[in-house]
């Protein structure tokens, strides 16, 4: 069974727990250094294995936090994305929008489950994202891309249960301490 | 009586106000999406937002690059006296025979300049350019672009050519305020006329995305090319200056049902590797393109009536 070690840090909420509200300051700063991540000059095989921080987070806070982070901030953050990847503006818009929504539909299901079951559903949200900006890409006339740029849908699965343990990990802080 | 009784409301109400469904906001963000990609697909118009966006991100930019840079700095530091000075001794070796080549080439030069004011011909200019590097590839996997540095007094214009040491790289198709995107020559979308330096034959270059090498699009499959000819730059059109060095022929493929041949070919320049890069400005304009035949034979017919 897949366990992640017993630190305070890395220790996650139980379906059955109650978190401490989070701030919202924390939100947009965690979304903030994503974006900034995902800019990091990377290249070749390292940008192919690069998790999409960005989608990432904002997949987590769609989960957690549907009041704040939904339909809306998902399609404003794919316009940031088209703007910095210099590409068609709307098509990162509209997959992140569609992220955002089909958090939002199966938040109450996902957190259901541990973590590593997350990841699976994660893994299917991710590389359905992906595939929404590949055939939009296809349609426009883009040149097929090189497969393995589905390997960040895999990578950011897999970063899934250390990020979940690492956002939580404020809401959690004070309530060890009660 | 019972005109006292209020009737009760036919749907209980609502605890939180929530706004529009989320299915609701969905459609409209995703019409949205579209509709931002028909106009900017169609229009140019959205090019003022981008740019406006592109200045507010690019100190996030600059904050990415930092690690990277920070690494880059170690290594330099930690790069050893001897590589230095065998880097150097190999540079001077180097610079005595550029010396030799450019004695030579600019003999060669005045030559051909005087060959060409005995003609009569127009004189070919030497091309302005400036000097920039490459910031970052392109993340998106779908095109081939990178971006470069853009200093404030630098004018850039889109449609410059790039070029690298050894070659032609792409064109300049969107200038911000401080960086440029370069789209390269291996891009789908790019096209460059080029000319065989053996023989003068004319083709065109098409770049086909990151999987397969770009071809020369419709030249006849008797035409005189053979495997390692070397592709200038061609200035018809007046989109890149004449004679950068492009792409060397590959793979010839002459298939007996295809009335064209099928030519890879091998760019010259770092399309992967490019550090420091020349943006050469814009050669001069031409004249316009002159009126197509049926049209000129109506107005000399008007003319004439």
């Amino acid at each position: 069974m897949f366990r992640l070690p017993d630190s305070p840090l890395m220790k996650v909420a139980r379906p059955e727990d109650i978190l401490l509200p989070p701030k919202l300051w924390f939100v947009l700063i965690t979304l903030f250094v994503a974006f900034a991540a995902n800019l990091l000059p990377l290249s070749g095989m390292a940008l192919a294995l690069r998790p999409d921080f960005f989608a990432l987070v904002l997949l987590y806070w769609a989960i957690h936090q549907p009041r704040w982070i939904g339909v809306a901030a998902g399609w404003f953050c794919g316009l940031l994305t088209d703007v910095v990847e210099a590409n068609l503006f709307g098509q990162h818009a509209l997959a992140y929008a569609i992220l955002a929504f089909s958090a939002e539909y199966f938040h109450r299901r996902v957190l259901r489950f541990p973590l590593w079951q997350q990841s699976l559903h994660v893994f299917g949200l991710l590389l359905f994202t992906q595939i929404v900006v590949l055939v939009l890409r296809l349609m426009s006339g883009a040149a097929p891309p090189n497969p393995m740029f589905l390997l960040s849908t895999v990578s950011s699965t897999l970063l899934w249960p250390a990020l979940s343990a690492f956002l939580q990990w404020p809401q959690r802080v004070r309530s060890l301490v009660d | 009586m019972l005109s006292n009784v209020t009737s009760l409301p036919k749907e209980p109400p609502r605890f939180f106000k929530r706004g529009p469904s989320t299915l609701a906001r969905l459609t409209f963000f995703g019409v949205a999406s579209f509709a931002l990609m028909f106009i900017d697909a169609k229009f140019q118009t959205l090019e003022f937002v981008r740019k406006s966006i592109a200045t507010v991100v690019y100190p996030v930019q600059q904050l990415a690059l930092l690690p990277g840079a920070a690494i880059e700095s170690t290594q330099a530091f930690f790069e050893t006296r001897d590589a230095l000075r065998t880097e150097n001794e190999e540079l001077r070796r180097q610079l005595l025979d550029n010396a030799q080549m450019e004695q030579a080439s600019r003999a060669a030069q005045l030559d051909a300049q005087r060959w060409r004011a005995l003609a009569g011909a127009t004189q070919t200019l030497t091309v302005k350019s400036q000097t920039s590097r490459v910031l970052y590839l392109g993340r998106d996997p779908y095109s081939q672009k990178f971006f470069i540095d853009r200093s404030v007094s630098q004018s850039f214009s889109p449609g410059s050519a790039v070029i690298d040491g050894s070659g032609l790289l792409g064109q300049l198709t969107r200038v911000h305020p401080l960086i440029a995107e370069v789209t390269l020559i291996t891009d789908k979308e790019s096209v460059v006329p080029i000319r065989i330096e053996r023989n003068g034959v004319r083709a065109i270059l098409r770049g086909r995305g990151p999987l397969s090498a770009p071809e020369l699009s419709f030249v006849a499959a008797n035409a005189d090319l053979v495997e390692g000819d070397v592709a200038l730059s061609s200035s018809i059109d007046g989109m890149f200056p004449a004679n950068i060095r492009v792409c060397r022929v590959g793979k010839i493929t002459r298939a007996r049902e295809n009335d064209f041949a099928k030519i890879e070919c091998l760019p010259f320049a770092g399309v992967a590797s490019a550090e420091d890069v020349l943006v050469l400005d814009r050669p001069a304009e031409i004249p316009p393109r002159p009126v197509e035949e049926a049209a000129a034979k109506t107005a000399v017919k008007r003319k004439g009536s």
